[in-house]
């Protein structure tokens, strides 16, 4: 009995959590607590928290993907570019948006081959893709930004569905279904198996290269469905700030959230709620006036935090 | 003679699961005592006890009269060293350096590289072994890892010495060294605590021999007069059967041709032999002959040069272990820590890791999954707690017997084996044999074993082969399976008698 409440509370340790968080920052600001503001946090961290879900394959699978930022700008850039060149229009928007997905999948795809293949540690092939991604967006748009002249383009992401906003919708239906990949399907079995002992995994015949690749069109296709959605909300994309840092707040809700970074650990479950505490997090930050400059350091004691937090249970 | 090590009234819980029942136990200095069991009941546990790696939920320790707590630096210096049953080494290290790990010498601030090398092969020397210490440890097979853990624990300041199952992937070549080292010791005082599951080693070396079961100390005494079955029915309480079941008579159909076999590396060298249907076939051979090498070529692990496979008379290319699967060919690995288990993953988990195709249409069906493994579970006897206990923390010789479940539910008809029962029990070893024997009958399933363990070569196998250097040298069958001509062809050496000690 005892034990099993000690796993009950394990496993939704991070919602009670997040629940406390949310308790404490009503207290101290009550209009944290209207559902106007709930609703936003939510829509603010659906663009991480997409990425996140997609970061947390890689990682668990044991490697990492730190080119996810500079990939939106990209991705970003491409859709908006895309759709301006096409017109405006139901059918040209869609086809904007399955080139998207085609180039991320594209990109996914090399980072794996290089990475498995070439055998190049994961950390500098995603390294090198977030200089070089980076680099040419800035390149195409002179260091500028990006416009959306389409309107089809650009109304979607602002888009209420049922009284929620389309984004939030989008990360939570990604996130159950990353939750059922992951956990119910044989490839979901795969990755843990390879993130957990790569070795075991080779002799027990699985496709380890082949696995540890999907796991990066997966974080590419997370990083295209969040692109599409940010740039069609903001119309526009910025060749330099556009989703800079996004990489450590993806990885930063993934390992709130319980994945290790050395693979073979990690869920769905706890991304989802990693990342809406990191959400939450920021969003106190703004509305109790914190200076800018230190919020940086108030979210790294936090993820600090956490870790130590799982560690010590253990 | 007063004891230098005593455990008083120790009992220990894993999650509210008891595994030691108030357990007593005394050692005396300069006494070589043996510890046996079956699988999971409490060796290790006792001796990570022992050594401070644990700390007993009851009890004491006591060191030369006075109550101790201990952990491992404090034991350490008390001169009481633990050879782990999985090994320890830091593979990204050299060996020297491995062996120095935490006791470097120095010279000034700076670490005296040319004396730790100079001391490590002096060390290396004594032990008659052909180990480079400047090479890393990840290179090494497991047996050298094995004898690097025994050069690291005889180079510390020792009292207590205590090896938990050193001979598991040991040949009797090694076996004959290290029982020379463990009877030096005693010379010089020490205690030296073996724990082993070739218990015909056991009768051997040791001079007092303790038997746990489920968790408690059922015999401490004297090993004289007791006989290997005598020992195997300390253990599991009960009376036992013939260790060997009657060999089965192999068809003459041959399955698998396996002609000049060369290994990209050079390890092996124009390996040629034959398999037949339902036949059982042993490879034996010293420690770096060639064995894994042979075998991991087979199942597309290792790079092959040159040669050919003909596999149920058809010619095959098998490029990776997926290829050999889908042809019906599965291989054991002889690491099992590495190479066999997923530590981190649910024992059930690791079983259908092979064969995952079974359990899922387009969704996971965990239920038949666990099912599965329930089934193994009964046939193999594993002691598990519950299907979802994370398979590291199974005992040594429970873990085994997943791995060989996993390999047998892929429903392949060739099994390599290496080295199959390694830290398995007396009890579970029979077990093993048995369903060996049951698959040949029942499915016409054939076996590789590749084994070091002489009586396991001899009492199981039809026909075996023997590797040197990377080269078959010579096949034994029938009357000539035996231990001196084993050793004989294994070495090339004929005077084989400094064996029988
Ligand atoms: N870290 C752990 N967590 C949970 N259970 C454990 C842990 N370590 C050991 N156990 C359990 O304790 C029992 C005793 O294990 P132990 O490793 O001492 O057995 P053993 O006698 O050494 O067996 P073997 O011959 O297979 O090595 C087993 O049931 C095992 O599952
Ligand atoms: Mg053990």
């Amino acid at each position: 009995m005892r034990i099993k409440f000690r796993n009950f509370l394990g496993k939704y340790m991070i919602v009670l959590v997040l629940i406390g968080l949310m308790i404490f920052s009503g207290i101290i600001t009550p209009a944290f607590l209207k559902p106007r503001n709930i609703l936003n946090i939510f829509w603010q961290t659906s663009y991480v928290g997409i990425i996140a879900i997609g970061i947390t394959f890689v990682m668990i699978a044991g490697g990492i993907d730190l080119s996810v930022g500079s990939m939106l700008a990209l991705l970003g850039a491409f859709a908006i570019t895309t759709s301006n060149k096409l017109g405006n229009g139901v059918g040209p928007t869609l086809v904007s948006i399955l080139l998207t997905y085609a180039l991320a999948s594209l990109l996914g795809l090399g980072m794996g081959i290089l990475t498995t293949k070439g055998k190049i540690p994961a950390f500098i092939t995603t390294l090198g893709g977030m200089a070089i991604y980076r680099s040419l967006v800035l390149n195409f748009a002179n260091g500028g930004v990006y416009m959306s002249f389409s309107r089809t383009f650009s109304s979607f992401g602002m888009k209420f569905v049922a009284g929620l906003p389309l984004p939030m919708i989008v990360f939570i239906a990604y996130a159950v279904l990353a939750y059922i990949v992951l956990d119910k399907t044989r490839f979901g079995r795969y990755v843990y198996a390879v993130g957990a002992n790569e070795t075991a995994a080779v002799y027990s015949a699985i496709k380890v290269d082949t696995i540890r690749t999907i796991t990066y069109i997966i974080s590419g296709v997370s990083v295209a469905t969040s692109a599409i959605l940010l740039s069609s909300m903001m119309a526009s994309v910025s060749s330099s700030s556009t989703g800079s840092g996004f990489e450590l707040d993806a990885i930063a809700a993934a390992v709130i959230g319980g994945t290790s970074l050395s693979g073979g650990k990690g869920t769905i479950f706890g991304t989802f709620f990693g990342a809406l505490i990191l959400g939450v997090v920021n969003n106190m930050l703004v509305m109790l006036n914190v200076a800018v400059y230190l919020q940086g350091m108030v979210k790294g004691l936090i993820i600090i935090a956490a870790v130590l937090l799982q560690n010590l249970r253990k | 003679m007063r004891a230098i090590l005593s455990a008083r009234n120790v009992c220990m819980d894993f999650s509210n699961v008891r595994v030691l029942h108030n357990v007593d136990v005394d050692f005396e200095p300069a006494k070589i005592y043996g510890v046996v069991g079956e699988n999971g009941a409490g060796k290790s546990t006792l001796m990570r006890i022992l050594s401070g790696f644990l700390q007993p939920v009851e009890g004491e320790i006591y060191f030369e009269g006075n109550k101790v707590v201990l952990n491992p630096l404090r034991a350490k210096a008390l001169g009481i060293i633990l050879i782990p049953q999985e090994l320890n080494l830091v593979e990204s290290l050299r060996v020297y350096e491995n062996i120095f790990l935490g006791d470097e010498m120095t010279r000034g601030f700076f670490l005296s590289k040319r004396q730790m090398i100079e001391e490590t092969k002096h060390l290396i020397a004594q032990l008659d072994l052909s180990i480079d210490p400047t090479v890393y440890v990840s290179q090494l097979s497991p047996a050298q890892k094995q004898m690097v853990e025994i050069i690291k624990a005889i180079s510390k300041r020792v009292k207590v010495l205590i090896m938990d199952e050193p001979t598991s992937s040991l040949t009797d070549e090694e076996v004959l060294k290290l029982f020379q080292i463990v009877r030096n010791m005693k010379q010089k005082g020490i205690t030296v605590i073996f724990i082993s599951h070739r218990l015909k080693e056991v009768r051997q070396i040791a001079e007092e021999l303790i038997v746990l079961r489920d968790g408690r100390k059922v015999y401490q005494g004297e090993i004289r007069g007791l006989s290997e079955k005598q020992i195997a029915e300390l253990m599991v309480g009960r009376k036992l059967d013939e260790m060997f079941p009657e060999k089965p008579v192999p068809g003459t159909e041959i399955i698998l041709q396996v002609r000049d076999l060369s290994t990209a590396d050079g390890i092996v060298k124009e390996a040629s032999f034959e398999l037949h249907r339902g036949e059982i076939l042993g490879f034996y051979g010293l420690v770096g002959s060639g064995r894994t090498e042979l075998m991991e070529a087979l199942v597309g692990i290792r790079k092959v040069k040159a040669g050919e496979v003909y596999l149920f008379g058809k010619k095959v290319q098998i490029e990776n272990p997926q290829d050999a699967k889908k042809l019906g060919l599965v291989y054991l690995p002889e690491d099992r820590k590495n190479a066999g288990i997923i530590q981190i993953l649910e024992t059930f988990k690791n079983t259908t890791m092979m064969s995952l195709e079974k359990f899922s249409k387009l969704l996971m069906r965990v239920r038949k999954e666990v099912d599965t493994f329930k089934s193994y579970e009964k046939k193999f006897d594993i002691k598990v707690r519950s299907p979802w206990q994370t398979v590291g923390t199974l005992s040594g010789g429970n873990q085994q017997k997943v791995v060989i479940s996993k390999l047998v539910e892929t429903g392949a008809k060739i099994f390599l084996f290496d080295e199959p029962t390694r830290g398995v029990d007396v009890n579970a070893r029979h077990q093993i044999y048995q369903i060996m024997h049951q698959m040949i009958g029942e499915l016409g399933c054939t076996f590789v074993v590749v084994s070091s363990d002489l009586p396991e070569v001899i009492g199981l196998c039809n026909r075996v082969l023997i590797m040197r250097n990377g080269r078959i040298v010579a096949e034994v069958k029938g009357e000539d399976l035996n231990e001196k001509e084993l050793i004989y062809h294994a070495t090339g050496v004929k005077e084989v008698d400094a064996y029988q000690v």
